[in-house]
């Protein structure tokens, strides 16, 4: 019985640092975004439907801030959150289980001033329509004005939601 | 004619007949001793037949996708490793000439600080610099504008077909629903530069 436990010990004693070294620190996650899709139109809201859901107050003033997306009335359509791996690529499906717009991203290492640098890219039926790496920083959204629906136009705003401090 | 009059050509005015280059005497001249060995002339025949197939189903070039971004990429990287040579060098630097006045100047310093009480004044506030990074859409009817305002960066992007209205747009949020992070796509495509 103890020359079976030893042998035992002796067989975890190897096989634990082989364990350790398989990690794949790729899959680390290195922060978290969250893109949301919003809905700016000039026309009659009930148009957009009954599902879609009031915007805060908060961001109304913000985007109605902004030149290029001044409307009378925002609407909201959904959201999704995403952890950003260290080197493998994620998706964001605010429309989920729609997949009429997508996001797909991968993390470039982090900004000299405290960001994310990311791989980003808009798909629109399938179709990738625009590529970029923006900087994205706590609390200053990356806007994005995007396609016409029923009358109004989407707003997508990704934001970073946190960052994983440096080891 | 007669094959013995007509020298046999060498082996370059040979290829260059065959790739339909030569002019003048030196192709009257391949053609002569071609038309006593018909095996040369279906050679040749062959020869072309494939180069045409060759052009007609590769091009001549291939672009690159993201030509663009992709520079834009390498020349990111260089600008960043350059800059970190630079301050690596003028850091060693500075510490190989300066090292005995800077260690001098900070003993003083410290010296100083320990005979005076005063207050800490205010630090200035850190300057942020708002970069607007570069976008490219992959059609080229659609275009992108980007700008920078107080709180946010913000791409405008024109040109996009209209998402069908009898297509229901509301999707099921994570904040209502179960948290979404599951389905993830893993793609390594750690970066190889």
């Amino acid at each position: 019985m103890n020359q079976a436990l030893g042998i035992l010990m002796i067989l975890c004693l190897h096989l634990a640092p082989t364990a350790v070294s398989a990690e794949d620190k790729g899959k680390e996650t290195v922060g978290r975004i969250k893109a949301t899709l919003y809905i700016g139109t000039d026309g009659d809201v009930s148009l957009l439907g009954g599902k879609v859901t009031e915007v805060d107050a908060a961001t109304v003033k913000h985007l109605g801030g902004i030149e290029k997306m001044q409307f009378k009335h925002y609407r909201k359509l959904g959201d999704d959150t995403k952890a950003v791996f260290r080197s493998y690529e994620n998706w964001l499906t605010p429309l989920k289980p729609s997949e009429e717009i997508l996001l797909s991203f991968e993390s470039r290492g982090r900004s000299a001033e405290g960001g994310l640098r990311l791989d980003l890219e808009l798909w629109q039926h399938r179709r990738k329509v625009m590529k970029s790496d923006p900087i994205l920083q706590k609390g200053r959204p990356l806007l994005i004005l995007g396609p016409k629906w029923r009358g109004g136009t989407i707003i997508i705003a990704v934001e970073l939601i946190e960052l994983t401090p440096s080891k | 004619m007669n094959s013995t009059n007509i020298t046999q050509p060498d082996e370059t005015t040979l290829t260059l007949w065959i790739d339909g280059e030569l002019e003048g005497e030196a192709l009257q001249g391949v053609e002569a001793w071609a038309l006593e060995n018909p095996e040369i002339i279906a050679e040749r025949d062959a020869i072309q037949a494939m180069n045409a197939n060759i052009k007609e189903h590769v091009p001549s070039s291939i672009e690159p996708p993201y030509p663009d971004f992709f520079n834009q990429h390498i020349l990111r990287h260089i600008g960043d490793e350059a800059a970190t040579a630079e301050r690596s060098q003028q850091k060693s630097g500075f510490w190989r000439w300066f090292a005995t006045p800077a260690a001098a100047c900070v003993m003083a310093v410290c010296f100083y600080m320990g005979t005076q009480v005063g207050e800490v004044a205010d630090s200035a506030p850190p300057l942020t610099v708002t970069q607007v990074p570069p976008v490219y859409t992959p059609d080229g009817a659609v275009s992108a504008n980007i700008f920078s305002s107080e709180n946010a960066t913000v791409i405008v992007l024109e040109g996009l077909d209209d998402i069908p209205d009898d297509l229901e747009m509301v999707g099921i949020s994570s904040e209502r629903g179960t948290r979404s992070s599951s389905g993830a796509v893993l793609v390594n495509t750690e970066m190889t530069f």
